[in-house]
């Protein structure tokens, strides 16, 4: 039953969909509408079938699906409207929805919306892998849902492009489920997801690491019959004479998340070039008055416990929103700084306690963190792949000088 | 005494100590060295000992639309047992209605710990 | 000799836009046409990698000056103007008789302004050449305007901001997704009762008193004409009927590149530098994309040389920036090569003749550009046939029109509601960047495509930027339920395309009983 008197509508059931729309609830809103455009609510939890999730938010060791019943629980529970198999096909930047499903297309005025659609993957096309265009080659993440949703195996002999988390978890369960995985293929010196996911995903299973490496083609012509590797320089090229084939019939591709902003770019939200996710506040406002945003969308994020985290402050500022609450003034902006790669968010009100998240560029030991002037910290290691979270106290904000508007956080090798 | 050395990355904080455990020949410990914290330096030694894990995977759904329920052990078991596992629940069939933590099976091969799924499936 | 499997009066070989262009022009008449196709797919060759446009005027003017540095000195540039060729011919034609059947075969399309545009001296040169020369032929031809860097700005904002000048035409160029031309055609004439089988690969032809028989993977089929379709691989097709053959044929390949939609307001129309002799160099919109051909067209052994080479693709990118600066590496949603046939023989020209030891067979070589041409040519190929002895009676009941499977994306939301009304299955939507529905595959299914590539082509599932991240899973699941055949049975492409190796659990129950 579509009402015309919603006060959020959340796009994307993932964890940050499920966790703003429970929490637009719980923050007094009436109407509120969860738009999923899958069968099933969870986003990609329900594929993840993995464990490590909930260690923060829970305090407990679960797995995606454990995790995203938490909230698939408290969303039937809590008289929220959930919209299965639909699409939104427009979004204005006057907060018109409009979404299409088997009853119809339909344009929807909800008060406040929130943006919660994850992201997508970096594909073989866009990285330009010279080759014919055979059958077998996948992107991690569809891989894992033919593996772990519709029960079938990609190939039996995989090479796995890139070490982000999902790549390992994917070599880890394609080597479960008995296929063999012939190496892991990394570009960078370093494995490119947690330390727990190298020792468990592929140190346990043997399978080989090639670390400076990148694949340089495909072979075969209807289906992968191999992939070409070499070792590459400092500047990431191909290294004549280092080439060698590995026979497999199937390649897998961990080379990078991007935010999914169709809709964002639809209804002019401001996107940031390096998250290429909608630039927010610390409300997770976008520049769109409220139109919220959270999740992978804004910028990919490395653990879910922050997704839900941000999903609860986007769902709570968006039922605040659609109340007529008056929005505090955002008088700062947050500049990413030496070895940062992004902050989020990019505007705070200065005036307030904020818990500001960011990604470092390249690993560095024994640092600090700083920001602007007002704040520092230490830390023994930084690494890409771990976001930081810093709180900004009050008492620190004190410190600002009359008249700053911006702060550079940066992170500094110490002395 | 012949020291026998075993490097052991260590999971527990993102520093990833490479902390090495020195065992004689008849396994008994004579050494741990290179690690941060308390934390690190028992993870060491009960990795080396007997590497534990969780295990996650799915076992086929019979008269359902799903093709697959999402399960795990609910307790760690031997590292060493995971493809036994493996191939046991490769060879079981479940049907719905099935709820979050359901015991698909006990103890499984004498680890200790349960199969239990992940998913509610409810048809 | 095994019973054939179809009598027909014509077999066509090859389901390109040329064949299927012909089989369409063969179901006017009452004739028993059959079309064989060696892949799964129809446009599996040249016409899938092709560049498409159907254009004339200015942009075939820039053609015909390539030959330019041949001209002795002080000849006067209309030489190079050669109208009794079919290929000049059939462009000229073809444009026209495009028109209207492009509407009569719904196949969606636009004008798109050409600009062809100059910054420093050999440019000029060249473009005041073409300028020349298209005045001198007057009509069509002499149908664009030069102008300054003002009014270039005003139509192309993004351009080369150093040109100096430029020639801009707005009627002559039509954009279109060459399969969706090739797949229209073919409908169309399978409507009108032409069959067409593929995976069908013809393995020998051979002479049998009056009639003829294509022996074909699946059987024989017992015909009287042949007409040979089969383009890059022509060659082999014709020295099944008996050597003979001096066409020198040259395959030649070329890498384009697709960026994302987000891109589309680059570029209005084409953009590209004056024509210079083995290369092309433009930016243009295809649909909401923008298509890149900037690069040379490279020698290779094989029809079927679409390796993509990264190399290729980096430089074409730098000139492709020439163009328009504003172009990035990051808006690559796809690349892929298609390669050009040439004859050395006639080398401005199609081959359309008759094999020399069988006045049955008939050669049907098309250069490029292929699409442009087609329809004049499917009536030239009809116009042989019947002078070879084939009896041609018109049709009463043939359907000249085609209605495309529904462009949902392209649709407003009433129209949209009354799809879904009267199929639900039109409100599920599959692909989510290029706005799919489940309706859409069924009905692309329901006419004859069984691969993930024939239902991409017909819908462009799968063509947007997460290149079926989100959708392929969905859409091999329905070509299965549809089809009535395993998951594992569904082919990307060609018969040994497989997507899926196996089922779940399957390798483990292997592993145990000992076997690899």
């Amino acid at each position: 039953m579509i009402s015309d008197n919603i006060d959020v509508l959340v796009i994307g059931s993932g964890p940050a969909g499920m966790a703003a729309a429970i929490q637009a609830k719980e923050s007094g809103s009436d109407h509120v509408f969860l738009v999923e455009r899958a069968e099933e609510l969870g986003g990609l939890l329900s594929q993840c079938i993995h464990n490590g999730f909930g260690l923060i938010y829970f305090n407990e060791d679960m797995t995606g699906p454990e995790y995203g019943q938490r909230f698939v629980e408290k969303v039937m529970d809590s008289k929220i409207e959930v919209l299965l198999e639909t699409m939104v096909l427009r979004l204005t930047a006057d907060r018109k929805v409009t979404l299409c499903n088997r009853n119809g297309v339909k344009t929807l005025s909800p008060k406040s919306i929130v943006l919660a659609m994850g992201c997508r993957e970096r594909t073989r096309e866009s990285i330009v892998i010279p080759g014919y265009r055979p059958a077998g080659i996948f992107t991690a993440g569809t891989a894992q849902r033919w593996v772990n949703i519709e029960g079938y195996l990609p190939g039996k002999e995989i090479v796995i492009l890139g070490s982000g988390d999902v790549g390992m978890i994917m070599a880890r369960r394609l080597t479960l489920e008995g296929a063999r995985v012939k190496a892991v293929v990394e570009i960078l010196p370093y494995i490119g997801g947690l330390i727990r996911n190298e020792v468990q995903c592929l140190y346990d299973f043997k399978i080989p690491v090639l670390l400076e490496h990148t694949v340089i083609n495909v072979l075969g012509i209807q289906r992968v019959q191999g992939v070409t590797v070499a070792r590459v320089d400092q500047n990431r090229n191909p290294i004549s004479g280092t080439e060698k084939s590995i026979d497999c019939d199937t390649l897998l591709l961990s080379v990078g998340l991007i935010p999914e902003n169709e809709l964002s770019f639809m209804a002019g939200v401001n996107l940031g070039p390096i998250t290429g996710g909608p630039l927010v506040n610390e409300r997770m406002e976008t520049n769109r008055p409220g139109i919220f945003a959270a999740g992978n969308c804004v910028h990919v994020n490395d653990l879910v416990d922050n997704v839900t985290l941000e999903g609860e402050k986007a769902g709570q500022n968006a039922a605040e929103h659609a109340s007529g609450k008056a929005a505090p003034k955002m008088g700062i902006r947050l500049e990413a700084g030496e070895n940062v790669r992004y902050v989020i968010p990019q505007m705070i009100t200065g005036e307030r306690e904020v818990t500001i998240r960011l990604r470092v560029k390249e690993p560095e030991k024994g640092v600090i963190l700083k920001v602007g002037d007002i704040m520092t910290k230490t830390l023994k290691v930084v690494k890409p792949s771990e976001m930081l979270n810093l709180i900004l106290s009050e008492t620190h904000l004190n410190r600002m000088k009359k008249g700053t508007t911006q702060l550079v956080v940066s992170c500094q090798k110490k002395g | 005494m012949v020291k026998n050395l075993n490097e052991i990355t260590c999971i527990i904080c993102p520093l990833a100590c490479c902390i090495s455990v020195a065992v004689d020949d008849e396994g008994r410990l004579i050494e741990v060295a290179n690690f941060q914290c308390k934390e690190g330096k028992e993870y060491a030694v009960a990795e080396y000992r007997a590497p534990m894990r969780v295990l996650t995977t799915t076992v086929i759904v019979g008269k359902s639309r799903h093709a697959l329920v999402p399960v795990r052990t609910n307790r760690v078991i031997l590292r060493e047992k995971l493809f036994d596992c493996m191939q046991h629940l490769a060879r079981i069939k479940v049907e719905p209605p099935l709820m979050v933590g359901d015991v698909i099976v006990r103890n499984i091969l004498n680890t200790g710990s349960d199969i239990i799924t992940t998913s509610e499936l409810l048809d | 000799m095994k019973q054939p499997i179809l009598e027909a009066d014509v077999v066509i070989i090859g389901g390109g836009v040329t064949g299927a262009a012909i089989a369409r022009e063969l179901s006017r008449y009452q004739l028993g046409t059959v079309l064989v196709e060696k892949r799964g797919e129809l446009c599996a060759g040249q016409t899938k990698g092709s560049l498409g446009n159907i254009y004339t005027g200015l942009n075939l003017v820039g053609s015909m000056i390539l030959k330019s540095v041949l001209l002795p000195p002080g000849t006067p540039l209309t030489e190079l103007y050669h109208p009794h060729t079919l290929h000049t011919k059939w462009c000229e034609e073809g444009f026209r008789e495009w028109e209207p059947v492009l509407n009569e075969l719904d196949i969606k399309h636009r004008y798109v302004p050409l600009t062809i545009i100059a910054k420093d001296e050999d440019q000029i040169k060249n473009l005041e050449k073409i300028r020349d020369l298209g005045r001198q032929l007057g009509g069509m031809y002499a149908d664009f305007e030069q102008i300054d860097r003002e009014e270039i700005f005003a139509r192309e904002p993004n351009v080369n901001p150093e040109v100096v000048t430029a020639l801009y035409a707005s009627r002559h160029v039509i954009d279109i997704f060459p399969p969706e031309v090739a797949i229209a055609l073919a409908e169309n004439a399978v409507q009108n009762g032409c069959k067409i089988l593929l995976n069908t690969e013809v393995i020998g032809i051979l002479q049998n008193g009056h009639h003829q028989i294509v022996q074909t993977v699946k059987g024989p089929i017992k015909t009287n004409f042949i007409v040979n379709a089969a383009c890059g691989w022509g060659d082999k097709v014709c020295d099944m009927a008996g050597g003979g053959r001096d066409w020198g044929l040259q395959y030649r390949k070329t890498v384009m590149i697709i960026l994302d939609t987000r891109c589309k307001g680059l570029v209005n129309g084409m953009v590209r530098w004056p024509n210079v002799p083995g290369r092309l160099d433009l930016v243009q919109r295809r649909e909401d994309n923008i298509l890149i051909e900037c690069g040379t067209y490279d020698p290779t052994d094989r029809p079927d040389d679409t390796y993509t080479i990264r190399e290729d693709v980096i430089k074409s990118m730098a000139v492709a920036k020439t163009l328009i600066p504003r172009i990035s590496e990051k808006d690559i949603i796809n690349t892929f090569t298609g390669v050009r046939v040439f004859n050395t023989r006639d080398v401005e020209d199609h081959i359309v003749e008759f094999h020399p030891s069988n006045k049955k067979f008939l050669n049907v070589m098309i250069r490029l550009p292929g699409i442009i041409g087609a329809l004049p040519m499917a009536g030239h190929v009809v116009g042989m046939l019947q002078n070879a002895g084939c009896k041609l009676v018109k049709k009463d009941d043939f359907h000249s029109y085609r209605k495309t499977i529904p462009r949902f994306r392209d649709l407003s939301d009433e129209v949209r509601n009354r799809l879904i009304r009267n199929d639900p299955r039109y409100g599920h939507v599959v692909c989510r960047c290029e706005t799919v529905t489940e309706g859409q595959i069924i009905e692309a299914i329901k006419r004859g495509a069984s691969t993930e590539e024939g239902v991409r082509m017909r819908t462009r599932a799968g063509m947007g930027r997460c290149k079926g991240g989100f959708c392929g899973p969905r859409v091999v699941k329905i070509l299965a339920r549809e089809l009535k055949i395993p998951v594992t049975e569904v082919k990307k492409r060609s018969l040994d395309s497989p997507l899926l190796l196996c089922r779940s659990k399957e390798l483990l129950l292997r592993n145990e009983k000992g076997i690899a």
